[in-house]
């Protein structure tokens, strides 16, 4: 056997223990995340937590996703112009580059990079807690750790990624207007005159929903995998890089899932 | 004969092949100071961690004040737990919370309300009896090993519980801190009738502030008695806890 042939029978077994551990994990994810629904309506509410836990996901993620945004828009614009001017279709430009900024890439990248960001630090908070015995402190102070630590930070994704999505959309279709004009000299116009008319208020609320969607994923991986870390600071390591494939692998799934459910939607007017 | 507080009965505890716990008994007696002694890996700190619930025993039974905990959900758990404070042998601080926040801690989640000024007084007070002044507003890694241990300390008795356990609270510490440690468990106890458990190393420690000495070794009690026993004991394992060899003449 070749070294190709070996490099891709490594590939598909490193693939395939992505899938086992994922689908291993599914299951302690669901049941926490069934616990924390539970432990949610219990009182008492710790609004400071959940704002800090907010301000955590949202400040610590809004310069990487303003950043992605920015060029994610840049460059689509880029390909956009370049292809449609082909066929004399520049006026639809800006419509496409809005609608699968609202539906698909929005949601997707700014999920993604707030796991890299946010995801990644949820799983290395929790789990340097786990190991230095800080959550069985919590515990004897008749506190419950997971109702302290977790419920809040689970909430904060499902709340911030919606926030974050909104503000990479306007980043993007922005950078990709200014792209179109300056680079590509389409007329200011042109880039904005059919998005009004393609574009659904139900698009972008779409998009939304499914950012709350990978908010409770990317959030929920990292509490799973920090929470439950063992063995000091190579545990700790190793928790921080499982929430990060996790949460990436299930946000990409749910999202082909959540297309699939809402293309009627989407195609009804 | 006074009441008692802690019972533990039968207790076994494995880690995989590792048979930690075999079968422990112990008693423990409202007001009473109760020392802990046994080599490092015997299985104190898991003992400690079966007494406030963090860890549930493969078998036997632990009581507190009557009650019997491993029997108890989650929720019952917490509720016992309100009358512990636990001096963890890591310290382990809440290192996002400042050295205030974190003596504080246990005021702010319990269920009596504490005015802020009452709070403000209460962890200088608690500070102040282990020796530390003006650290309030320090961060938990900008402390060293002794003083993170003693803001432990302060953090376990904020609340004044009626059962406090401490896992080592003298290791690491200069003679003179560990005086005023030992004062300070002694204080806690003659002032609320507070029960207490002590894991120590120290043995002048153990013989100053004991009611009562237990022995632990391969997973059992293998001797108890007050300090006045225990010195006069033939028990050779206990005779070489407290004259190991390095230091006979
Ligand atoms: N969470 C755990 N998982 C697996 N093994 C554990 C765990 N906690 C303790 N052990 C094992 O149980 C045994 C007793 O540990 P423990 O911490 O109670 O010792 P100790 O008597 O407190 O020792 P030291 O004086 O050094 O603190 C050790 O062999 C340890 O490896
Ligand atoms: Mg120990």
């Amino acid at each position: 056997m070749g070294d190709l042939g070996r490099g891709a029978l490594r590939l598909v077994g490193t693939l395939g223990d992505i899938v086992l551990q994922v689908v291993a994990d599914l299951g302690g994810m669901a049941r926490m995340g069934a616990r924390l629904l539970v432990l949610t309506i219990r009182p008492p509410y710790r609004l400071r937590n959940l704002l800090s836990a907010m301000e955590a996901i949202g400040f610590g993620s809004l310069s990487v996703v303003v950043l992605t945004a920015f060029f994610a828009g840049a460059v689509f614009s880029l390909q956009v112009s370049l292809a449609f001017s082909l066929f004399n279709a520049e006026t639809l430009v800006g419509a496409t580059i809005a609608l699968s900024m609202a539906r698909e890439l929005a949601p997707v990248l700014t999920a993604l990079m707030v796991t890299g960001r946010a995801g990644s630090a949820i799983a290395t908070e929790l789990g340097t807690m786990r190991v230095s015995e800080q959550i069985d402190a919590l515990a004897t102070m008749a506190v419950e750790p997971e109702h302290y630590l977790l419920v809040p930070r689970v909430w904060a994704g499902v709340l911030t990624l919606p926030l974050l999505t909104a503000i990479f959309n306007l980043v993007a279709i922005l950078a990709a207007s200014f792209v179109a004009i300056t680079v590509e000299n389409l007329s200011v116009a042109a880039f904005w005159a059919r998005i009004p008319s393609w574009v659904d208020p139900k698009d972008v609320i779409g998009g939304l929903i499914k950012s709350a969607v990978f908010g409770l994923i990317l959030s929920l991986a990292g509490c799973y995998k920090g929470y439950n870390a063992t063995g000091g600071a190579r545990g700790v390591g190793l928790a921080t890089t499982q929430a990060v494939v996790l949460g990436s692998v299930l946000i990409l799934v749910s999202d082909y899932l959540l297309t699939t459910v809402m293309l009627p939607w989407w195609r009804s007017s | 004969m006074r009441r008692t507080v802690i019972e533990v009965v039968g207790l076994h505890k494995s880690f995989g092949p590792n048979h930690v716990l075999r079968g422990l008994d112990l008693t423990v007696e409202k007001g009473a100071i109760q020392v802990i002694i046994g080599a490092s890996g015997s299985g104190k700190s898991v003992l400690l961690k079966h007494i406030i619930g963090l860890l549930s025993p493969d078998a036997g039974r632990i009581y507190v004040d009557g009650e019997e905990i491993t029997r108890m959900s989650p929720r019952e758990i917490m509720r016992v737990r309100k009358k512990f404070g636990m001096v963890f042998q890591t310290s382990a601080l809440f290192d996002s919370l400042t050295v205030a926040e974190n003596v504080a801690f246990p005021l702010r989640v319990g269920d009596r309300q504490y005015g802020e000024e009452e709070i403000r007084r209460i962890v200088r007070e608690k500070l102040a009896l282990v020796h530390l002044e003006g650290v309030e507003h320090l961060m938990p890694a900008e402390l060293s090993g002794g003083m993170k241990k003693r803001v432990a300390l302060a953090r376990a008795v904020a609340h004044d519980p009626e059962i406090v356990l401490y896992d080592e609270p003298t290791t690491g510490l200069d003679p003179i801190t560990v005086e005023s440690v030992n004062d300070l468990i002694l204080e806690t106890r003659d002032r609320l009738q507070v029960t207490s458990v002590v894991i120590s190393h120290d043995m002048a420690s153990a013989l100053y502030i004991a009611d009562d000495i237990a022995v632990l070794k391969e997973g059992r009690i293998i001797f108890r008695g007050t300090p006045e026993e225990i010195q006069r004991a033939d028990h050779p394992y206990v005779r070489r806890f407290l004259h190991p060899r390095a230091a006979r003449p």
